[in-house]
C-alpha cells in the first residue's frame, strides 16, 4: 500500500471523459463541407435548421473549416445520434465528432 | 470510479518567496559544442613495426609531421596521452563550421583513426535555487543526476552543461492558465519567463473569469464548490480546491533559474507560453484544439495570431477515449510545421494511453517512482513513448508527507489566488512538461533539428529501466506480464506498481543530458549478447546508432574491443561487429563520428565463457565444434585482410 493509497486518500478531482454534457444538447466538433461558409453564424443556425429541424448552436471556431456546435437534443443517445445522423446527412458536414470533457493529468 | 487526477498539496515551502522579488544573478555562460578550441585529439593508426624499429618521439614528430604536411594545416604536438593519442595545437582557435571542417579534413588521413575537438570540460551546472537538490520531500530530485537512490531523475545538470535553453524557443502549456506574478514565473516584458499567452476557454461559465476567449491567460482558480454541482455544466464533477496546474507545469518548464530563489526550471531561458483550455473541472476537445493550433501559430476564427509559436506543446489533460478524428488532423497539422506535441499518458491505472496522448505523432508520457518502477497511478502500454518521474508517496502513512512528490510552483489560494508558494504534486501530468522542457533545451542546442530528429533523439537516448526495486517487499511484476492485470474488484497488484519495459513504458527512462547531446552529436547505440561460449561468433548490432542531424550520410562507426582473452575479429568499421573470443571479460565499444566532427560511443560488456561440453547444449572444456571452427577461420581471414589493407 504506497502510491496509491496516497494518492487516493488525496484525489480531489474525478474522472470526466466522455460524461455529461449539459442537458437538452450535445456539444459537437463539425467539418465544414466545401462550398459551405459560417461567416454569417445565425444565418447558418437558421438555414441548418431549416434544412435538416435540427436546432444548432454555435460555440466557438478551431479553424476555418472546423467549428464546436451544440446540437439540441433530448438527453438520451439515441436521440442525439438520430440528430447527429440528420445534420451529417444534410451535407453540410463532413465529419461530426464528439467534443469531450478533458480533465488535469 | 477511477482516480484521473491525483493533485497533492504536500508541501507548502516558503522559500524566500515572502515580499521580495527574486534578484536576479548572472547566469554564467557554459561551453557548448560549438565554442571555440585551438586544439584537437588525434589518434593515429597501430604501426607497431615502426614504432618498435624507431624512437617513440621520432615516430610522433615524424607522424604529426606527415600530417601537417599532407592537410596543409599547421600542426604542434601539445600533449601526449598515448603512444597513438596526442592533442595537437591548431594554427588558430575557431569554432563551428571552420572547426568542423578542419575536423573532418584531419579524420579523413589515412593514417588517423579518429580526430575530435580538444575542449574544456566543467563541472555539472548546478543552479542556487534552493529548491534545486535531492531532499526528498521539499527539493527537485527530479532534475538530478541518478543516483542509486533516486534512478529516475532526469539529469538536467549534465544537459545544462551544455545548453541552459534560449529564449528563442517557446514552449506551451495548454493547461489551466499561469500565475504570472509567480516570483519564479513572471512576464516576460517585464524579465520574467511567461508569454501573454491565450485563454481559449469559450464558455464563461467553465473559465470562470467572466467570459469567454480572451487575451488573458492568467488563471483565476479552477475550484468546484458544492452549489456548483447543481450547474448542469459540472455534472460528474467532483468539489475541489483550485489545482494551480498550469503554474505547476510552467515552473517545471521553465521556471527562473539561478536566481537565488524557489526552484529551478527545466529551460533556464526557455519561455513558456501559456494557452488556458482547462477550466473548472475539465476543458472541452473544441478549446484544447483550437488553443493547440493557436500555440502553433496557425490561424484559429475569431482570435489574433499568436506572434510568438512554440516548438513544443506540453498537454497534461486527457481521458480515456480513443483519438478522435479533430485531434488526429491537429497532430498532424502541427506535425507538418515541424511542431512536437507530448502528452500525459493518464492517472487510471490503465494499461493505454489516455486521448490525446494516444494520438498517432504524439508523445505520451508515462510516470515513474523516484526507483524507475512505473508509479501505481501512471497508465501503461504499448502507445506510451517514453517514462519520466511522475512523484510518489512511498511509505507514508495517513496525514503525513509525500516523500517523492513532483516540486514546483504553486499558489495557496483554495479559491481565487493566494500566496505564491511551492508545492508537491502528483501524476503523470508532471512527468509530461519534463520530456517537454527537454525538448525545448534540444532545440536551444539545435534550433535545425528536424521534428523527426527530435523525436528519435528524445527516444534513442532514454535511458534503461532498471531490472527491480529491491524495497519492494513482494517483487513487482512486470507491466507486460500478462498476470498484470487487475482482480474482479479492478485492484492491480502492488497497486498498480510494476517494473517498466520497453513494451508498457514506453523507449526508457527520459535522460535530459543524453537527449541533449543528442541534438548536436551523433548517438552510438550498441547491442548484443552479454555472454558467449568460448569461440562463439557473435554479433554485436550498432545498426540503431545515428549520426548528428543532418549527418547521416558521412555516419562512420569503429569497433574497439578490450579484455583478458584473445579475440578474432570481423570487420571493426561497419555498423556491426562480428567476433569470437576465448574464455575471458570483454568490454566492446563502438565509436560513431561523422562529418560534424562530434562523437560518440557506447560499450556493452561481454563475458565469455570457457565451454564445458561439446554440441547445441553450449561449452566443451574449450572445444570448438565444426562450425564455430569455420567461422573463426572466417573471421581471422577478414581480420587478416583488413590488416593488410589498413597497412
Amino acid at each position: 500500500m504506497q502510491d496509491r493509497r496516497a494518492g487516493l486518500l488525496l484525489t480531489v478531482c474525478l474522472a470526466v471523459a466522455c460524461a455529461a454534457v449539459p442537458e437538452g444538447s450535445a456539444r459537437v466538433i463539425v467539418t465544414l463541407a466545401p462550398g459551405v461558409s459560417l461567416s454569417d453564424r445565425a444565418a447558418f443556425e437558421r438555414m441548418v435548421l431549416a434544412r435538416t429541424a435540427v436546432q444548432i448552436g454555435y460555440i466557438a471556431a478551431i479553424s476555418d473549416r472546423v467549428h464546436a456546435i451544440s446540437v439540441s437534443c433530448e438527453p438520451s443517445d439515441v436521440d442525439c445520434a438520430r440528430a447527429r445522423a440528420v445534420l451529417m446527412a444534410s451535407g453540410l458536414f463532413t465529419s461530426i465528432d464528439d467534443d469531450r470533457r478533458r480533465s488535469r493529468s | 470510479m477511477k482516480a484521473s487526477q491525483l493533485i497533492l498539496g504536500v508541501v507548502a515551502l516558503a522559500w524566500a518567496l515572502s515580499a521580495t522579488p527574486a534578484q536576479t544573478q548572472k547566469v554564467a555562460r557554459m561551453p557548448s559544442a560549438a565554442i571555440a578550441t585551438d586544439r584537437v585529439i588525434v589518434k593515429f593508426r597501430d604501426d607497431l613495426a615502426r614504432a618498435q624499429a624507431t624512437k617513440a618521439e621520432t615516430v610522433t614528430h615524424d607522424r604529426i609531421a606527415g600530417l601537417a604536411t599532407r592537410t596543409g594545416m599547421q600542426l604542434q604536438l601539445a600533449r601526449s596521452v598515448t603512444a597513438q593519442v596526442h592533442a595537437l595545437r591548431l594554427a588558430r582557435a575557431m569554432g563551428g563550421a571552420d572547426l568542423q571542417a578542419t575536423i573532418a579534413r584531419i579524420g579523413r588521413d589515412a593514417a588517423v583513426e579518429y580526430a575530435v575537438p580538444d575542449q574544456r570540460k566543467y563541472r555539472a551546472l548546478m543552479p542556487n535555487d534552493p529548491g534545486y537538490g535531492t531532499t526528498p520531500t521539499t527539493q527537485q530530485w527530479y532534475l538530478t543526476p541518478p543516483s542509486s537512490t533516486f534512478v529516475a531523475p532526469i539529469d538536467a545538470e549534465h544537459a545544462w552543461d551544455i545548453t541552459t535553453g534560449s529564449s528563442q524557443v517557446v514552449v506551451a502549456v495548454i493547461d489551466s492558465g499561469v500565475l504570472y506574478d509567480h516570483p519564479d514565473l513572471g512576464r516576460v516584458a517585464q524579465g520574467g519567463k511567461i508569454l501573454p499567452g491565450y485563454d481559449m476557454i469559450s464558455d464563461p461559465v467553465i473559465a470562470n473569469d467572466g467570459d469567454g476567449r480572451d487575451a488573458d491567460a492568467s488563471d483565476p482558480g479552477d475550484w468546484v464548490t458544492q452549489a456548483d454541482l447543481s450547474n448542469a455544466t459540472f455534472k460528474g464533477c467532483a468539489v475541489s480546491d483550485s489545482s494551480w496546474h498550469g503554474t505547476h507545469i510552467a515552473g517545471i518548464i521553465g521556471a527562473a533559474t539561478n536566481n537565488g530563489v524557489g526552484i529551478a526550471g527545466i529551460g533556464w531561458r526557455t519561455l513558456v507560453l501559456p494557452v488556458r483550455a482547462l477550466g473548472k473541472c475539465f476543458g472541452y476537445d473544441s478549446d484544447i484544439i483550437a488553443g493547440m493550433r493557436w500555440a502553433a501559430g496557425l490561424s484559429v476564427p475569431d482570435v489574433p495570431v499568436n506572434p510568438n509559436p512554440a516548438r513544443v506543446l506540453s498537454m497534461s489533460l486527457g481521458s480515456q477515449d480513443a483519438c478522435t478524428q479533430p485531434y488526429a488532423d491537429a497532430v498532424n497539422e502541427l506535425s507538418r510545421s515541424g511542431i512536437l506535441v507530448v502528452a500525459a499518458a493518464g492517472n487510471e491505472s490503465a494499461g493505454a494511453s489516455d486521448a490525446p496522448a494516444n494520438c498517432a505523432g504524439v508523445l505520451s508520457v508515462t510516470a515513474l517512482r523516484h526507483v524507475g518502477t512505473k508509479v501505481g497511478f501512471a497508465n501503461w502500454g504499448t502507445d506510451v513513448a517514453i517514462a519520466a518521474p511522475g512523484g510518489n508517496c512511498v511509505n507514508t502513512a495517513q496525514g503525513s508527507p509525500c516523500l517523492y512528490p513532483i516540486v514546483s510552483t504553486s499558489n495557496d489560494g483554495t479559491k481565487q489566488p493566494g500566496n505564491m508558494t511551492y508545492d508537491g504534486q502528483l501524476g503523470t501530468s508532471f512527468s509530461t512538461p519534463m520530456v517537454a522542457g527537454v525538448a525545448g533545451l534540444m532545440l536551444a542546442a539545435n534550433p535545425n533539428i528536424s521534428l523527426a530528429d527530435l523525436r528519435q533523439r528524445l527516444l534513442l537516448t532514454a535511458r534503461a529501466f532498471p531490472a527491480a526495486d529491491p524495497s519492494e517487499p513482494t517483487p513487482l511484476l512486470s507491466c507486460s506480464d500478462p498476470k498484470f492485470t487487475a482482480d474482479t474488484a479492478g485492484n492491480l497488484p502492488n497497486d498498480g506498481r510494476c517494473n517498466c519495459d520497453k513494451t508498457s513504458c514506453g523507449a526508457g527512462m527520459l535522460d535530459a543530458a543524453g537527449a541533449v547531446r543528442s541534438a548536436i552529436n551523433p548517438v552510438a547505440v550498441a547491442s548484443g549478447p552479454s555472454s558467449a561460449g568460448a569461440g562463439q561468433t557473435i554479433t554485436i548490432d550498432g545498426s540503431s546508432s545515428v549520426a548528428s542531424p543532418g549527418n547521416a550520410a558521412s555516419i562512420a562507426y569503429r569497433w574497439q574491443v578490450t579484455g583478458d582473452g584473445t579475440t578474432t575479429l570481423g570487420a571493426t568499421n561497419g555498423p556491426t561487429l562480428n567476433l569470437s573470443a576465448t574464455a575471458g571479460s570483454y568490454n566492446i565499444t563502438l565509436t560513431v563520428s561523422d562529418a560534424s566532427g562530434h562523437s560518440d560511443s557506447r560499450t556493452v560488456a561481454l563475458q565469455v565463457t570457457a565451454n564445458t561440453s561439446t554440441g547445441g547444449g553450449g561449452g566443451g572444456g574449450g572445444a570448438i565444434d565444426a562450425a564455430q571452427l569455420l567461422a573463426l577461420v572466417a573471421l581471422g581471414l577478414i581480420g587478416a585482410f583488413r590488416s593488410r589493407r589498413r597497412d
